[in-house]
């Protein structure tokens, strides 16, 4: 009887290393399928995102409130070069839609375009299956990605602003009380009086009394007096200090053919250095962004304190004539975007774009 | 004796087989877990870089800016300081790509290039990818002319 059992014991052993490598084989195959399926769609999802946020950024910065800069916008998302499928497919139906708040509704085209300063980004990618068919059956996946950026408001600038500082008209207006379209001034002339030497925005009793009531270095330039520096600042919107809203802007002179020639530098910076307004400098398209410059904006003598920021346009170069009698004025614009080429989509103010989703 | 040589014959054959599917397994899982670590480092340095001052007329940037693109990717870091993210990644194999529209710096792309992805059983050379795309958002700063 023992005999039979043996038998039966090695007729076991003889089937155990089959099925134990079927079952080690079957174990393996399911492990190379989660390596090799699931690592790519994890990649997958990380370029899909990649894609997404870098997409959304790009569009938030074509955001100005107009129905043009929607489609810029959608444009700019559609165009981004990243890939997908490591590194080797585009994206392709890629959604692209526009909020006035984080919250929604997202449009994909908004009849109006005032205050749209959010984008979403959705993309989605659909990688093919290679070892999971085999237990699952499901031959391909889609992975997707969402991001949403805006423009959000920026009270503080470390960097980027343009060295003068224009004087508030009232204090209690979103806007300052300037109107979009018309000329302020960013330096004073010597001894200003109410005339053609006086931007067109100021050029009132009011302002110019007020003008006066602080001493002639502090009509102008904010911060520094290095001719070096003010080149910097003016060029390169370098900034020695950083600047918030409520802070006390310190007023200097400055040297002004310096900072007349700086402008000047700085408009020719620019690809449309011929456009004599913003409006016409929107419609011609050329422009690369570099007039349109940010300014603190300030409440003037005695306090200096900062309002907040602004988007000013600088004029053509025939408008910053040499002489200290003659003001540097330039045209208000409204709302300011850090790193855009245009206006913003918000009210007045500085924005940033940032992805918020 | 023929019993033991049928199951030491069916072990290497067994043993071959799994050794050679957990070969590729670890093949393929360290080669997409580099090939990630490498995908989160160009995003990295392409967001730096966009935020970065640029300070440079043209597409190629200065020296300092591609410094500290590189050794974000590198590092994670802009001074260099810390461990590598990813093995063996050098500074000539992060190339940074500044694309300029009507002068002023539009897009920047960070790419892996001549890259070799040793993975144990095989190696793979990574030319152009992976690669990360930003819209240039930082602070233009060009060459004042002297």
């Amino acid at each position: 009887m023992p005999e039979p059992r043996a038998e039966s014991g090695i007729r076991g052993k003889r089937g155990f290393v089959l099925l134990a490598t079927a079952a080690g084989l079957v174990a393996m195959v399911g492990a190379l399928g989660l390596s090799v399926d699931l690592g790519r769609l994890y990649i997958a999802r990380n370029e899909a995102q990649s894609y997404a946020d870098a997409a959304a950024l790009a569009a938030a910065l074509e955001l100005d409130g107009t129905s043009a800069g929607i489609v810029r916008a959608r444009d700019r998302a559609l165009a981004l070069p990243n890939r997908w499928h490591l590194g080797t497919a585009s994206f392709t139906g890629t959604e692209v839609d526009f909020a006035t708040s984080a919250a929604g509704p997202w449009l994909p085209a908004p009849s109006s375009a005032v205050n749209y300063r959010f984008v979403r980004v959705r993309a989605a990618a659909t990688a093919s299956l290679y070892f999971i068919p085999v237990v699952a059956g499901q031959t391909s996946s889609t992975v997707r990605a969402l991001a949403v950026a805006a423009q959000v408001p920026k009270t503080n600038f470390n960097e980027g602003i343009l060295p003068f500082s224009p004087m508030a008209h009232d204090a209690a207006d979103p806007n300052f009380g300037f109107t979009p379209g018309q000329r302020y001034t960013l330096r004073w002339g010597a001894n200003p009086k109410v005339g053609p030497n006086v931007c067109p925005g100021d050029n009132h009793d009011t302002w110019v009394t007020l003008a006066e009531a602080g001493n002639a270095s502090e009509r102008g330039y904010i911060e520094e007096t290095s001719s070096a520096v003010i080149r910097m600042a003016i060029e390169q919107n370098y900034q020695s200090r950083p600047l918030a809203v409520g802070d006390t802007v310190v007023m200097t002179g400055g040297n002004k053919q310096t900072q007349r020639d700086s402008l000047i530098n700085r408009i020719n910076q620019d690809t449309d250095k011929y456009s004599a307004t913003y409006a016409e400098y929107v419609a011609n398209d050329t422009g690369n962004g570099r007039r349109l410059v940010v300014v603190p904006i300030n409440t003037w003598y005695p306090e200096y304190r900062v309002l907040g920021f602004a988007a000013f346009f600088l004029l053509l170069p025939s408008e910053y004539p040499q002489g200290g009698n003659k003001s540097f004025c330039a045209e208000y614009v409204g709302p300011f975007v850090q790193g855009s080429r245009h206006k913003g989509a918000g009210g007045p103010g500085a924005y940033v774009v940032r992805l918020v989703q | 004796m023929r019993r033991r040589g049928n199951a030491i014959i069916e072990f290497a054959l067994s043993f071959g087989l799994l050794f050679s599917v957990f070969a590729g397994v670890f093949q393929f899982g360290y080669a997409f877990v580099v090939y990630n670590n490498l995908q989160t480092a160009v995003r990295a340095g392409a967001r730096y870089a966009s935020l970065r001052v640029y300070d440079s007329s043209t597409s190629t940037p200065s020296a300092a800016y591609l410094a500290a693109v590189r050794n974000v990717v590198i590092y994670g870091d802009p001074s260099g300081s810390g461990p590598r993210r990813v093995p063996g990644l050098t500074p000539e194999q992060v190339q940074v790509t500044i694309i300029m529209d009507r002068n002023v710096p539009r897009d920047v792309s960070v790419a892996i290039v001549g890259y070799t992805l040793d993975a144990a059983v095989r190696s793979f050379t990574l030319n152009g990818k992976p690669k990360a795309t930003m819209p240039y958002m930082g602070r233009f700063a060009p060459d004042m002319g002297g």
